[in-house]
């Protein structure tokens, strides 16, 4: 009944509780703020996964705000599809808060709950994006998950403060762009609610107002979503982060501004739109092959490995945005499908590497040779992590990566599938040169061990082996999930 | 380079101008945007909640969620602010007054400004209750009284000293009224759901208070205002405090 609030609530009443607690108590307050940090997560997780059941079993679920039925009032939908984004956003934040829970921090002692709770707001925002139904809510969401977000990853020296000041000024104007996108619908249909608006723009004619309102709220997302060319915050703000701050944004932000270019397409534009810019969205494809090849170029330049996985990233948008507009239903399955695998598998590469970094400070690939002999753990889900991203079967990287592939076949788009097999080749290229170092040099940097720090580990091999499962699950995925998104659109 | 962006700016301005000539005509009353919801709000809003003031209403009650992301938005502000800007967190800076002897000249040791500053205090934070608690009625609510209440506060700085201001509102005050403010209002939510209602579902309050429906609406939005007004007026003074003394929160900067 309650569980579509409760999933949102549990992080922000967390991140309440952490800063009063924090300033109350004189000494031993501090201390607890952890577990209450990480308790409110896993209560968050637990809800959104029965959540994901009772939806699965009763169909979707509409909670009304305020018991204000739409479109006065607010209402969170969760079907299927969001569903199972709650638990990959909440399931992500958790595991990746318990894997660096227990470094210790460089912090003066009154900043760990402050980071906590800027945490746990990141995360509420992130689950409110998903969860909501209005547009105008999700605007505030987007708020909430990007304030807290250029804090987390401004604090990590003086290069870290300053590529999160760039991307503050960049999502400003990223956030701004979809709100006035957001004006240019209400001046329209005179509503919020995203299936309210569906039902209005339907019954009439398009008009100038829609498509600007559609061209400018896409805009702003991409530039949230680091589409190239807006991508230049991406790589500057996550690689300088700390571990823990990018491990959380990384997977999650892309993924859900993705999911948000998603639910527009199929809930809240309607279909004959697109239909009628055909020029418009064939720009976007041809958009998202630039991005994906300038990602694999730029990746290949890199010499520290977590800007190298920020251009790989930066590539990964280029797929589900060509996805989402290539316009057939088998992209679009294969764009869905990519954005939970790809949160998957870039939630364990950037653990993976923030723990490296935890452990040796150094995330140069230079410093890479003999990892599997110091780190064997740490480098077996990397390497699961990588495989996965170069698209090997059966880690789920490779399914969405075909269903994007055969889409583009079948909307005849043959650059969009080359550019997609090459910077899937030019990944091969990218991992097995740090495969090679870690696997047959000699240790370089002094030999620090792994293996019985299983706090820090398990999370990371719980997700690592996520990604097989993800990927043998693929058909029950699309049966339950993804079709009865799509059904009765495209 | 400089000159491209211009140009991409003027071109992209002059492109969002144009479309503006596919507007409805301003202020006519025949547009979805005049007509869809507004109806209810404006025939409805006084008989369901009591409260005159249309833009409260949906404010605080028809959209209270938003309102209360709004007031988490500023508890983040604060928040970010401290962890960004903060430089040292000492057990003596926790506790008000540091014992540190300023010389008289950098003071403020101004007897007119002191005294004019001193008279004009009380009244401004009257006025920021006024228009915390007249936000039924007129222009007002918590956001605005909030705003009103820390100027008076910065003024007190600004007239006379950190270490005054200080004694008066330490910095564990203004953490602990800034999380007590977003608790109050997702509180009120909460105790409305303990009745079987959905979250912010204000007939659930008027229930377990055993008030008539609208008031138990109306007193509420009196409620979650306090709690915008509390966190407002912390999260400003915790941010003035930072950025006014390089983020050391204490005398000597």
């Amino acid at each position: 009944m309650q569980l579509p609030v409760l999933t949102i609530l549990f992080p922000l009443f967390g991140a309440f509780v952490t800063v009063a607690l924090a300033w109350s108590v004189r000494s031993g307050g501090r201390k607890n703020v952890m577990p209450i940090a990480v308790g409110a997560l896993a209560s968050s997780a637990a809800c959104a996964v029965v959540l994901l059941t009772q939806v699965l079993t009763t169909g979707s679920q509409i909670y009304l705000l305020g018991g204000w039925a739409p479109p006065w009032g607010i209402s969170l939908v969760v079907d299927p599809l969001s569903a199972l984004m709650l638990v990959v956003v909440s399931v992500g934040a958790l595991l990746n808060l318990i894997a660096f829970s227990f470094t210790p921090s460089k912090w003066p002692l009154g900043k760990t709950p402050a980071f906590l709770g800027l945490y746990l707001l990141a995360t509420a925002g992130h689950l409110g994006i998903v969860a909501t139904g209005d547009v105008f809510n999700l605007f505030v969401f987007i708020e909430v998950a990007a304030l807290s977000s250029y804090a987390l990853l401004s604090m990590e020296g003086r290069r870290a403060t300053f590529a999160s000041l760039n991307y503050l000024l960049v999502g400003s104007v990223g956030a701004s762009l979809y709100l006035l996108g957001v004006g240019y619908l209400y001046i329209e249909s005179g509503s919020l609610n995203m299936l309210d608006i569906a039902s209005i723009l339907t019954a009439l004619p398009l008009s100038t107002t829609t498509l600007t309102g559609f061209a400018v709220l896409m805009l702003g997302l991409w530039v949230k979503m680091a589409v190239f060319p807006f991508h230049a915050w991406l790589p500057a703000a996550y690689a300088s982060a700390s571990p823990a701050a990018s491990g959380l944004l990384a997977p999650l932000t892309t993924k859900v501004m993705a999911y948000v270019i998603v639910r527009m397409l199929i809930t809240v534009f309607p279909q004959n739109l697109l239909a009628g810019m055909s020029g418009f969205s064939s720009m976007v494809v041809w958009l998202a092959c630039v991005a994906i090849i300038a990602g694999a170029i730029m990746a290949i330049a890199q010499q520290d490995l977590r800007r190298m996985l920020c251009f790989i990233l930066v590539a990964e948008v280029g797929y589900m945005l060509g996805g989402a507009f290539l316009g057939n239903s088998t992209a679009m399955t294969g764009t869905i499908l990519h954005i939970l695998a790809d949160a998957a598998m870039t939630l364990t590469l950037f653990m993976a590497v923030g723990i490296i970094i935890a452990r040796t400070g150094s995330s140069r690939i230079q410093d890479m040779d003999g990892m599997f002999t110091t780190m064997p753990v740490t480098m077996l889900a990397f390497v699961a992590g990588a495989l996965s991203m170069i698209g090997v079967p059966p880690f789920c990287g490779f399914f969405s990566k075909w269903y994007l592939v055969s889409g583009a076949l079948e909307a005849g788009h043959w650059v969009f599938a080359g550019s997609l097999i090459l910077s899937s080749l030019v990944n091969v290229l990218l991992f097995f040169r740090i495969f090679e170092r870690a696997f047959f040099r000699k240790p370089s940097v002094a030999a620090v061990q792994d293996t019985g720090d299983w706090q820090q580990l398990a999370p990371l091999c719980f997700i690592a082996l996520l990604l097989p499962a993800i990927g043998l699950a693929t058909g029950g995925i699309i049966q339950e999930i993804i079709q009865p998104a799509l059904k009765g659109v495209l | 380079m400089k000159k491209l962006t211009l140009a991409a700016v003027v071109i992209a301005g002059l492109l969002l101008a144009a479309t503006t000539l596919d507007f409805p005509k301003w202020g006519d009353p025949q547009t979805p945007a005049s007509m869809h919801v507004s109806a209810r709000f404006i025939e409805k809003s006084l008989e369901e909640m009591a409260t005159p003031n249309i833009v409260t209403a949906v404010l605080g009650n028809y959209r209270a969620f938003d309102t209360m992301l709004e007031t988490i938005v500023v508890f983040t502000a604060g928040l970010a602010c401290f962890f960004i800007l903060r430089t040292r967190v000492t057990r003596e800076s926790l506790d008000p007054a540091p014992s540190i002897k300023i010389p008289l000249d950098l003071a403020g040791e101004d007897l007119v400004v002191k005294t004019v500053a001193r008279t004009f205090i009380p009244m401004i934070q009257l006025f920021g209750l006024y228009v915390l608690a007249h936000g039924h009625y007129s222009p007002g609510g918590g956001f605005q009284g909030g705003v009103i209440f820390a100027a008076a506060y910065i003024l007190l700085a600004v007239s006379h000293d950190m270490r005054t201001a200080l004694q008066h509102m330490s910095e564990r005050a203004t953490h602990l009224l800034s999380a007590a403010g977003v608790l109050l209002f997702a509180g009120i939510g909460v105790i409305c759901m303990t009745n079987g209602v959905n979250f912010l579902d204000y007939g659930g309050l008027a229930g377990i208070l055993g008030m008539p429906l609208a008031t138990g609406h109306s007193f509420a939005i009196l409620l979650i205002e306090t709690g915008v007004g509390l966190t407002v007026t912390a999260a400003l003074i915790m941010i003035f405090k930072l950025l006014s003394s390089h983020g050391a929160v204490q005398e000597g900067f």
